[in-house]
């Protein structure tokens, strides 16, 4: 079956392969820098299983511990997942490539989560966006990019929906609490700084981070809007964007895997003209 | 995210950590995001466990929640829950993870709960010091 070519040789399959394994190893550079790939988590000693029946196998049988506690093992499940990251790049055709990033993303998932103490949902973001591309048939894979599509609509709006029937998007104070309960430890250690004088401010005028949160809450009610039609999209693009900059700002907290997805309402047009070359094919 | 209603408090506790009784690891923007993460959070839960005598918070919402089926976990305690033995070989822990980001070798070690109050002009005043950790290698 001939698939939509873009730029000559490259099929849309293959680009967007490319471009979202090109963000994620991106992601990986970020933990490096960040001291936490498994290798540079030095041995960790607490876990954090949560209620969570993954994580309690992953633990009773011992894979964040072995995986970790080795340094040898540690550097090569480091030097694999970032290796088999890039050979996704380099053969976004191998469905291979992207079976084994996936299995080794999940592991690292768990340990990052488990020796964290605390189970961070932003890097869901990087299974998510590597799963369409484990799909062999190009069919499949349309309906699954499509179907990511929907679960991203599904993640905002129902952050939207929790804070609309929980009544919090009425409570003024919202923003502000927010603020102080995540930037506290920034603004006191960095009492001179130009964002510190931002949030002194804001302070002063509390209707601010009211407005501010207020803008997100309807920001995120908007993808409501993407289940019913993607005329839309090039606005949910951009509010995927805006949120995440939203989150930094307010929470303190940098969910830019999440901010990945936001690639799932880019050029959607070209996707249905895909789709369609698909059905076309194989009506 | 935040989805449910915050409580209004008078004061807010933040960790403060000193290396070799000088250099303040100021974790709040000399880190990225992730590197924060796993500065703080480990320790805070550290803190948690000392407080709840030694034993996993988590170990002890589960066995609040399963009442008498709690015993189903005991075969499998050790390696889903933590306990005061874990402590010092966290700490040894603490100080290889610090040491390999801050790349200063970490000699002494002291964590404090700072309790801060935002004063009229929203600004955060320390409130009350409380040393929780001092370790020394």
């Amino acid at each position: 079956m001939e698939s939509l070519k873009i730029g000559g040789n490259i099929s849309y399959r293959n680009w967007l392969c490319r471009f979202c394994f090109l963000l994620i190893f991106g992601s990986l550079i970020y933990y490096f820098v960040s001291h936490t790939l498994i290798s540079q988590l030095h041995s960790p000693v607490l876990k954090f299983a949560s209620t969570d029946l993954t994580y309690w196998v992953f633990h009773i049988i011992h894979i964040p511990g072995l995986i970790s506690g080795n340094p040898v093992i540690a550097v090569t499940f480091d030097i694999l997942l970032i290796g088999s990251c890039m050979l996704v790049i380099c053969f976004p055709e191998k469905r291979f490539w992207a079976r084994i990033f996936f299995v080794l993303y999940f592991i690292y998932f768990v340990i990052y989560n488990s020796f964290g103490m605390h189970h961070v949902h932003s890097r869901i973001g990087i299974l998510l966006l590597s799963a369409p591309f484990l799909i062999r048939d190009e069919e499949g894979f349309v309906i699954f990019w499509q179907g990511l599509r929907y679960y991203v609509c599904y993640i905002y709006s129902s952050a939207f929906l929790w804070k609309l029937f929980r009544g919090s998007w009425l409570y003024g104070e919202q923003g502000i609490l927010i603020i102080k309960k995540n930037l506290t430890p920034y603004i006191y250690f960095n009492p001179r700084s130009v964002l510190s004088q931002v949030y002194y401010f804001l302070f002063r005028y509390p209707v601010l981070p009211d407005i501010l949160m207020k803008t997100g809450f309807l920001m995120e009610g908007f993808f409501i809007l993407g289940f019913f039609t993607k005329r839309f999209d090039n606005y949910l693009f951009l509010f995927s964007i805006l949120l995440t900059l939203g989150f930094v700002f307010m929470a303190d907290a940098l969910f830019f895997e999440i901010a990945f997805l936001a690639i799932v309402f880019y050029k959607n047009d070209v996707a249905m003209v895909y789709t369609r070359e698909i059905y076309v094919a194989n009506p | 995210m935040y989805s449910e209603k915050e409580k209004a408090v008078n004061s807010y506790e933040i960790l403060e950590v000193v290396v070799n009784d000088s250099l303040l690891v100021d974790y709040s923007s000399s880190f990225t995001d992730a590197n924060r993460f796993y500065l703080l959070s480990p320790l805070s839960y550290s803190v948690q466990i000392e407080s709840n005598q030694g034993v996993d918070p988590e170990e002890s919402f589960i066995q609040r929640k399963l009442g008498k089926y709690f015993s189903f976990f005991e075969p499998y305690k050790k390696d889903i829950f933590n306990d005061s033995l874990d402590l010092p070989a966290f700490q040894n822990w603490y100080k290889r993870y610090l040491e390999g980001t801050i790349h200063v070798k970490v000699n002494k070690l002291q964590v404090t709960i700072l309790e801060l109050i935002y004063n009229n002009e929203g600004i955060p005043e320390l409130r009350k010091k409380s040393p929780i950790v001092s370790w020394n290698r």
